[in-house]
Formats: C-alpha cells, structure tokens, sequence
C-alpha cells in the first residue's frame, strides 16, 4: 500500500522525530511511504482566523501536492481535520469542490489510519510498567473520530493509561496568542489534572497525536519543577524512537539490578 | 442592558482574577456536565432525537409566518391576546400598554432571557411598576442589581457565601443557612408577592402553533405561579420558539431538561392555553403573549447563521465550553454567553458590535457536540470570524500577516528559504529564549515555546529518510548501544 506523509509545517519545524517514527511505523506495517517533496501547510491558521482566500491559496497548493497520492497520512488529527474543511473553502468552485472532497476521503491520522485502515493491533514497542497521560486532541476525537485508536495502540505496548482532565488544552493555534491568559487558564487546569493524577504514582508521559496540543501542555509542563516528560504518540509506539529506546535501557538495567 | 461586547478581553482577564466567581463557574458547570452526559447516555438513540428536534425546528423556520399565523388564531380563538414586536422597544410599548390598561401597580416574573434582551424591568420600573423576580437565581440577581451570567442558572457565578451574606442582610438569615433553608425563606418573602401581583410575565419555552399553547419548563414551580395567580398572564417570545403540532413537544421536552441540567424531566412543565376558561375555577383573566423579532428575521435570512435560530436555550454548550468555564458569562458583555451568546449576539447586533466574541473559542467543537439542536457553532463561529476579517474589522498587521503565511505555504520555494532561515533561530536548551519572536511575548509568559529542530523533516528526508531501510539513515552508528536507530531528537 502507497501513503504519502504529510508532515504538517509545525510537525516538519518542531517535531520531525514524529516523523521519523510515523514512517518507520508505517513501513514496519507495510506500507511503502513516500514524502511530496513540495508540501508545505494545510492552511488551518488562516482558516480558522477568518483569512479564507489565504486559507484557499494553501489549500490549492495541498490539493495539487497530494492529488496523487494512494492515501495521506498525518501525524496530526487536526490537520487531518483541516482537510476536510476544503469542501467549505470550496463551496462556491465546483471543480475545486470535487477535487477537495476526493483527497479528503483518503487523509487519516497517523492511529486512525494504522488501526482502521491497516488493522493494526500492536506496534513493537514496549512500554509496560509506564503511566501514560493521552490527551485527546479536540480536532482528532471529534472531527475525525479518533479516541479508541490511539489507546489500544497505547494499550498494546503495556504502558497503564492514566484518567485525567479531558477538555481542551487550550492551543486552539492562533487562539492561544490572540487570548493567552485564557489559553493558559485552561492548559493549566488540565496540568493541575495531570499533577493531581500523579500524586500517588508519577505520570511518566503525556502524550497526544497532535504537536500543536503537546507544545501547548509540554511547554507550560516544562514552567513546573516537575512532571512527566511529554512526547508525540508515534515516537511512544515506534521501538527504535529515542523515547522507546530509552525506556527499554530503563527496564533493562531494573532488571539487572 | 448596557453593550459592553467588544470589552471582552478586559472583562474575561478580570473575571480571570477572581477565583471565587471563577471557582463557582466551574463547579456550577462541572456539576451540569455530569449529569448531562448520564442524562444523554440514558436516551436509546440520542442523536437520532437531536435530528428530529433540528428537523421540527428546521421546517417550523421555513414556515415561519405560517405556523406563527396559526398560533395567533389559536390563541385569539382561546380568548387571548397576540402583539408583534419588531424590535425591543415595541416589545417593552406592547407590554407596558398591558400594564396601563389593566391599572396595574404590581408584577411578578418567572425567568426569561427575552425579558433580558429587551430591557424589560428597567422600562416597567420606569414607568411605576414593581417588579419582582421570582425564581430563585433571578431574585437574587435583581437583589445585587446584577445580570444574569447564563442562560439556565442565571447566578451561576454567585458563590455560595456571597448569597449567604445578602439574605444576612436582607432577611436576617444567619450566616451558616442551608441552601434549603435559603430557598425556604426565599419562597416565603416571594409567595405574598403573587397574591398582590396584578401581572405575571413568563417567559416562553416552546409554543404550539395548533393548540395555541406556551409552554414554560421549570424547576422552582415559580413560572406556574407567576403563570396563573395574578389576573393578567403575558408570556413573552421569540418569534422562533414557535412548534407546529402537541405531538412534536414530547421530544423537546426530553431533550431540553436533559441538555440543560441533566435532569430527565423538570419539576414543573406548564402547557398554557389561553386565559381561564368559564367554568375553570381560578387562572388569569387575560393572556397576552408578544412575539418579538429584534434582529431574528434578520438571521432567518442569513443562510449560514440560520440554524442558530433552532436554539432552545439549554446551556448545554456554555456549561461544556472550556473558555465559558474561565471567564463566565458577564465577559461576553450581552444577554448571551457561551458559544451559542459568541454566534447570536453578533448575528442579532451586526459583526460590528460583536467582533470579538467569534474569537473567543479555541474551536474545541464541545458545543456543536452537546447541542440538542445541532446547530454547528463552531462552523458558525469561524463564519462569523470571516465576517469580522471581510468587514475590515482585524488589526491591519494580522491582515498582512496572514497574506503573508499565504504566500510562504503556497510556493514551496518560498517555504524552503524560511525552512532554510529556520536552523537559525536562536535557542536555550531546546526551547526559544524569552523574547526571540515578540508575537510570541504573551505565550511565553506561562509556557515555553520549543526552538525549531535541528534539521526539519524536509532536511531529514533529502538526507537518507527516503530509502525503505532503516539502517540507511544517515549518522546512525548502529552498533551503539546508547543511540537509539534513527536519532533525530535534540536533547531538551
């Protein structure tokens, strides 16, 4: 099976080792991937800001990268998400409309499409004995439905799911500048969350499949003397990612000791 | 009510500060969530009954002068009485000239949000009249000179202790009062009230065009007093309230109580069928129900804020809604809070007017979730966010901004130049030193903002990624024991 990765512009700036992992992941489940070079963003910020002619520029050049592509993976259900709203850019242009409509029928995120596409049960990794926080990012769990992928992929690896706040974590992109003390109110609600969570036994790390929510709760996280580490979803379940590897040394010098 | 819209942002960092109202808020709504999602879950086929109720809703709209042509011939058939209000000051005229016929000196009423928007105690005060509120929430607002901050529990923001203090005050009740004592003493000061009372006015929650019927639901049995002891009853309503047929209300009324509180039904439900009949024994002498538009004929005509007008005022996407939960419903700044007050009251008042509720949402998509009704909000507010951009009505360097984020994404060239400048960003272990990017200055204030990485995804791909094996990845030494295959991530 042929997918093209679309990194997303603050997967390809702030989070390429996501990427990384999400290839390796998807070749580990047989996938042939490849990468259109010429990709750059899905036009969310200005979508969701009002800009919608600067929205539709973007979003013409995404179709016109990934027309051709078998299937379009993200790690991201929010730019997942984004795509779908093409069909409103393009309301009033019909070829556009068409063209939107059929590109969207094929873009996933990364656990949506490895579970209900791929069928996949278990990636390699093994996390058992870790606490993990998922944070379901709004977009993912409720434009595009994903909520039980992620956590049986999680699930799989042995890592122990953590119950916690579940609301936004207040990114909301260029929300999370326009109005900051909002934003951070509600981030910080969900990091009270996360430390009541972990008061008996620590948390060990919070994840998500979406950057812009983990740079959003990892860097307040990162403001707190402590907390769990926090990392992208696909790095947790790829076994030859840093983070995995890591926690591999980990479990193996426990067991030496 | 004073428009205070576009003070949004100083008003929402205000309430911010006050961890009591904020502490109140949240709890009041954590409380509703709960029992709303159990509420829901207890339904067979909840978003099949959402449907139906949008589907009523949706065909009432479309029929909008038929169905409320019928209601007025059912009601006038009954004996009672319809005024048509075009905008808020014919609806306060229609009222008072009630008032004035009936040489009317004292009037009780049960909650209504119309009342609010059209301004409706202030003008009765105005003209003589006392008013008194008689649901609980309301009383106690009218007793601080307060309005309410959300659409169900309209002193939502009250904390307890503040309350405790005033019927102190007012009653002499003592400081430690139980909420039941609390509402015993309330019932007691107001019930004299309906026996003195000349009018009861009530709000409107549904009407039903073929019997000529309101409908009030309600939990304190106030609305159902204020309804039926005073000899003159007048019911006021927006014109979309309206439903065609007895047997379409059943739906409602499982959704609304469940929506707004997570109750399965209220306590109180009051089908009112004009005034009291001839050998009925007790009930108002007169009906009078007002029907107001202000501002909804214009949103009928509005395509995409259309479905707004489906709303059957349940709260259910303000108690959800993560921004409502930090800053209240007095931030919003007019009758209407939360997501649905963020896409009505700019839809009733003009973009202009309300400009910055639209932003006021992280698009989390709670409330179109929650929504019985499933009007898309959060579509509807990025709508309305592209009112306020066409409309000229941003700041004039987010405009350029944005053209320029156009350009950048949509010529790869350009992309790669800034991809290519990117590796320069200056950076403190992992993460952009406080000040690097001044847009980014109030971010910074509570969270770290990362550094780019080293080398992009773009840059790792040129260089090794593309090849279908792993042990082709450029600068992995794989006998290492201590690098994992594939490092890309830089130490934080």
């Amino acid at each position: 099976m042929k997918v093209s990765l679309f990194i997303t512009c603050v997967g390809d700036q702030f989070g390429p080792s996501a990427g990384v992992a999400a290839v390796r992941l998807l070749r580990a489940a047989g996938c042939e991937v490849d990468f259109p070079v010429g990709q750059t963003c899905c036009g969310q910020p200005a979508y969701n800001a009002g800009y919608h002619d600067d929205a539709r520029a973007v979003a013409k050049h995404f179709l016109k990268t990934f027309e051709r592509s078998e299937y379009i993976v993200a790690p991201s259900g929010s730019c997942g998400a984004m795509v779908r709203h093409y069909a409103e850019l393009f309301r009033d242009d019909a070829p556009n409309l068409r063209r939107a409509w059929a590109v969207a029928d094929r873009t996933y995120e990364l656990t949506q499409f490895l579970v209900d596409v791929l069928g996949v049960e278990r990636t390699d990794a093994n996390l058992s004995g870790l606490r993990v926080a998922y944070h379901d990012s709004c977009h993912a769990m409720r434009n595009l439905g994903v909520r039980e992928q992620p956590r049986a992929l999680l699930r799989a690896t042995g890592a122990e799911l953590v119950s916690w706040d579940q609301t936004c974590c207040g990114f909301g992109g260029l929300f999370s500048v326009k109005m900051p003390e909002i934003s951070s109110a509600m981030m910080n609600r969900k990091l009270d969350s996360l430390c009541e969570a972990g008061e008996e036994q620590p948390v060990d790390i919070l994840t998500s499949t979406d950057l812009g929510c983990l740079m959003q709760l990892g860097g307040g996280l990162e403001r707190r003397a402590l907390g769990p580490r926090w990392v992208h979803v696909a790095e947790l379940l790829d076994p030859a990612s840093d983070i995995s590897w890591e926690l591999h040394k980990r479990n193996r010098a426990r067991a030496l000791a | 009510m004073k428009l205070e819209i576009n003070e949004f942002g100083t008003a929402s960092k205000r309430f911010l500060l006050n961890q009591e109202l904020r502490g109140a808020t949240m709890r009041g709504t954590e409380n509703w969530n709960g029992k709303r999602a159990t509420a829901y879950g207890e339904l067979d086929d909840v978003e099949a009954m959402k449907q139906y109720a949008a589907t009523v809703k949706d065909h009432t709209l479309d029929n909008l002068d038929h169905y409320l042509a019928l209601l007025t011939d059912n009601i006038e058939q009954r004996g009672g009485h319809v005024h048509f209000a075009q905008d808020a000051h014919e609806a306060r005229e229609a009222v008072l000239a009630v008032a004035r016929t009936a040489g009317a000196r004292r009037v009780v009423k049960s909650k209504s949000m119309l009342s609010e928007e059209i301004e409706l105690n202030g003008a009765l005060e105005q003209a003589g009249l006392n008013v008194v509120e008689t649901d609980l929430g309301e009383y106690i607002l009218q007793m601080e000179g307060e309005h309410p901050s959300h659409i169900v529990g309209p002193a939502m923001h009250k904390p307890k202790d503040e309350v405790l203090r005033l019927f102190h005050l007012l009653h002499e009740m003592p400081l430690d009062a139980s909420v039941d004592q609390l509402a015993a003493k309330a019932r007691e000061v107001i019930r004299d009230e309906y026996l003195t009372a000349d009018i009861g006015i009530s709000g409107t929650n549904f009407a039903v065009a073929e019997t000529g019927s309101v409908v009030t639901v309600e939990n304190e049995g106030n609305a159902r007093l204020t309804t039926s002891v005073p000899r003159v009853h007048i019911a006021l309503m927006g014109m979309e309230k309206v439903i065609p047929r007895i047997e379409d209300l059943g739906v409602f009324l499982k959704l609304l109580p469940r929506a707004a509180t997570g109750q399965r039904s209220t306590s109180f439900v009051s089908i009112i069928t004009g005034p009291k009949r001839a050998e009925e024994p007790e009930g108002p002498e007169e009906f009078h129900l007002v029907i107001v538009d202000n501002g909804r004929t214009g949103v009928l005509a509005d395509p995409e804020l259309r479905s707004t007008l489906r709303c059957i005022r349940c709260g259910a996407c303000l108690n959800v809604c993560p921004v409502y939960q930090q800053v209240g419903g007095h931030s919003y700044g007019w009758v209407y809070s939360g997501p649905i007050g963020s896409v009505l009251n700019p839809a009733l008042l003009g973009i202009e007017e309300a400009k910055t509720l639209p932003f006021a949402s992280s698009l989390c998509g709670g409330c179109g979730e929650v929504c019985p009704v499933k009007i898309p909000l959060p579509q509807q507010l990025v709508t309305l966010r592209q009112r306020a951009v066409s409309h000229g009505l941003m700041a004039m360097g987010e405009a350029a901004g944005m053209r320029g984020f156009g350009s950048l994404m949509g010529h790869p060239s350009l992309y790669r130049l800034a991809n290519a400048a990117a590796r320069f960003t200056p950076k403190k272990g992992g993460k952009l030193p406080r000040l690097a990017l001044p847009m980014l200055r109030e971010w910074q204030t509570s969270r770290n903002f990362p550094a780019p990485a080293l080398r992009s995804f773009h840059d790792l791909w040129r260089t090794g990624l593309d090849r279908d094996h792993p042990a082709d990845e450029e600068g992995v030494d794989q006998a290492s024991n201590d690098q994992p295959p594939g490092t890309v991530r830089e130490p934080r």
